[in-house]
């Protein structure tokens, strides 16, 4: 996996690792039908990306609440003199767009790069060709214990991540702004669209980004060197692919209404 | 019986392994040497398909290994007992756990696990480090522990990648017995990458020798030694254009 030095050298590894992506992610989909079910594993990927990640989550996604409503406050105060409805303002955007991105974010750059690293360690080492010659495929038994454990934690964090913004928010809109509490947590304005918006892309980051660091993992080569390439890859087009998922759920959603 | 047939192999544009043609009888014990980066690495991932060729033909015994898929190969490599150059133990699982790692994915019961695990530890004589982890040990005792692994599920063909790179002579000379001990054992034919070529030339029936992908010589030992680029390399570890 060396750097490609030319436009067509970066065409050819761009197209090569889309390729690698979708090939991984098809046999990780051929194994969740077919494979074995390794729940220690499973508990354990669910302990390492979900439960270590809350801290970090509640923190950022609170930060974000907080200042998402400072902002509007301010706005408000200085526009209309009155920051009563911030609540109905933040919480849409929250639940649809930053709670969901922002958490998929975390977690590409969180648990991304440590999947990209451990992966692209045990390619190195010939760990992965120790694992082929035991029957233990890659798909199967590194990528999909990581992919099911993304499934169910991305959307449960990004829960607990708007979860934390909400408070943090309605705490700075009562405490900075004397915005009632009964006011901003006014939940007829966030429609169930958004509520499903929301989850459906937490639920394809939790898709995207274990497949995606993975993919970089299984692609390193050389040594430490190719695992620290493996690793900015993988933040990067998990990253990338978050933004771009974003994208496309929030324009097909947008049809929708 | 192992068999290649003209077999070619390029990465990125250089060839590694030009038409590379050799057999190995059932039982058999095949040494594989030449310098560094000569391809003998290569061969044995070509050998349990981790490495298709490019062109030519591999056959495991009636087998053979390219029209098969991935999920086919799975079923074939459990013939195969592969000994890394790199060890690659398992950091995360114990020793116990890593020998007994290829009957585990053969799904086979808790106590017959614990128990081959055991015979084997007592074999490479490391019977009490079955709870330890492979970073709390050495490299002779990670070969010894490896060798379990590839040997546990008894296969009847055992690929060893330079099991004894950087070893001492005592460590050297245990793991030589040990294979021959563990292929006797098993009944199986082996193919032994190695510099050791003291050690190889007592237990292998023949000699193959690499130089830059290409296949300078195999055949049985005998021949093999009153060949010049062979007995050259044999004796004093040079290139065999060195030797000419």
């Amino acid at each position: 996996m060396s750097e490609p030095s030319t436009l067509g050298g970066l065409a050819r590894e761009l197209r090569a690792q889309i390729g690698d992506t979708i090939d991984v992610g098809r046999q990780a989909a051929w194994y969740l039908v077919r494979g074995r079910w390794d729940w220690p594993a499973i508990f354990a990927q669910a302990h390492e990306i979900g439960v270590r990640s809350v801290f970090f989550v509640i923190v950022c996604l609170g930060f974000l609440g907080a200042i998402i409503n400072l902002q509007a406050g301010f706005q408000a105060t200085r526009i209309i003199g009155d920051a009563s409805l911030i609540g109905q303002q933040a919480m849409p955007l929250v639940v649809r767009l930053l709670g969901p991105t922002l958490t998929g974010m975390m977690v590409a750059t969180r648990v991304g790069t440590g999947i990209a690293a451990e992966i692209g360690s045990m390619v190195v080492t010939e760990q992965v060709d120790a694992l082929r010659m035991n029957r233990a495929p890659p798909a199967e038994y590194l990528v999909k214990p990581r992919l099911v454990a993304c499934m169910v934690m991305v959307p449960a964090l990004t829960t607990i991540g708007i979860t934390a913004a909400f408070f943090a928010g309605m705490l700075v809109a009562a405490v900075g702004f004397g915005t009632n509490p009964g006011t901003y947590a006014d939940f007829d304005v966030v429609v169930g669209l958004d509520l499903i918006e929301g989850m459906v892309k937490a639920a394809a980051y939790g898709v995207a980004i274990p497949i995606i660091a993975a993919t970089a993992g299984l692609r390193a080569r050389g040594g430490s060197e190719g695992v620290g390439e493996a690793t900015t890859q993988a933040v990067v087009a998990a990253s990338l692919a978050v933004i771009v998922l974003d994208f496309l759920i929030s324009g097909a959603v947008f049809f929708l209404r | 019986m192992i068999r290649l047939e003209g077999v070619c192999k390029s990465f990125d544009g250089v060839e590694v392994l030009r038409d590379v043609s050799f057999a190995v009888p059932a039982r058999g014990t095949l040494g594989l040497v030449g310098a560094g980066g000569a391809g003998k690495s290569l061969i044995l991932k070509l050998l349990c398909g981790l490495v298709r060729p490019d062109r030519g033909r591999v056959w495991l015994g009636e087998t053979e290994l390219g029209p098969l898929s991935e999920r086919e190969l799975m079923g074939v490599r459990g013939r195969i007992g592969m000994i890394f150059q790199n060890y690659a133990l398992f950091d995360y699982l114990t020793v116990a756990d890593n020998i007994g790692f290829p009957l585990a994915r053969m799904q086979r019961p808790a106590a017959e696990i614990a128990a081959r695990v055991q015979t084997r530890l007592d074999q490479v004589h490391l019977p009490d480090i079955g709870p330890r982890y492979p970073r709390e040990l050495s490299g002779g005792m990670k070969k010894r522990v490896c060798l379990a692994r590839a040997t546990v599920h008894d296969p009847p063909i055992m690929l060893c990648d330079d099991p004894t790179a950087g070893l001492d002579p005592v460590t050297t000379n245990r793991i030589f017995r040990l294979l021959k001990d563990l292929q006797a054992q098993n009944d199986a034919t082996a193919i032994i990458v190695s510099h050791e070529t003291a050690y190889l030339r007592p237990i292998c029936d023949a000699i193959a020798l690499l130089d830059r992908g290409r296949l300078v010589f195999a055949g049985p030992t005998e021949a093999a030694l009153q060949h010049p680029e062979v007995r050259a390399f044999m004796e004093a570890g040079v290139r065999p254009a060195q030797a000419r």
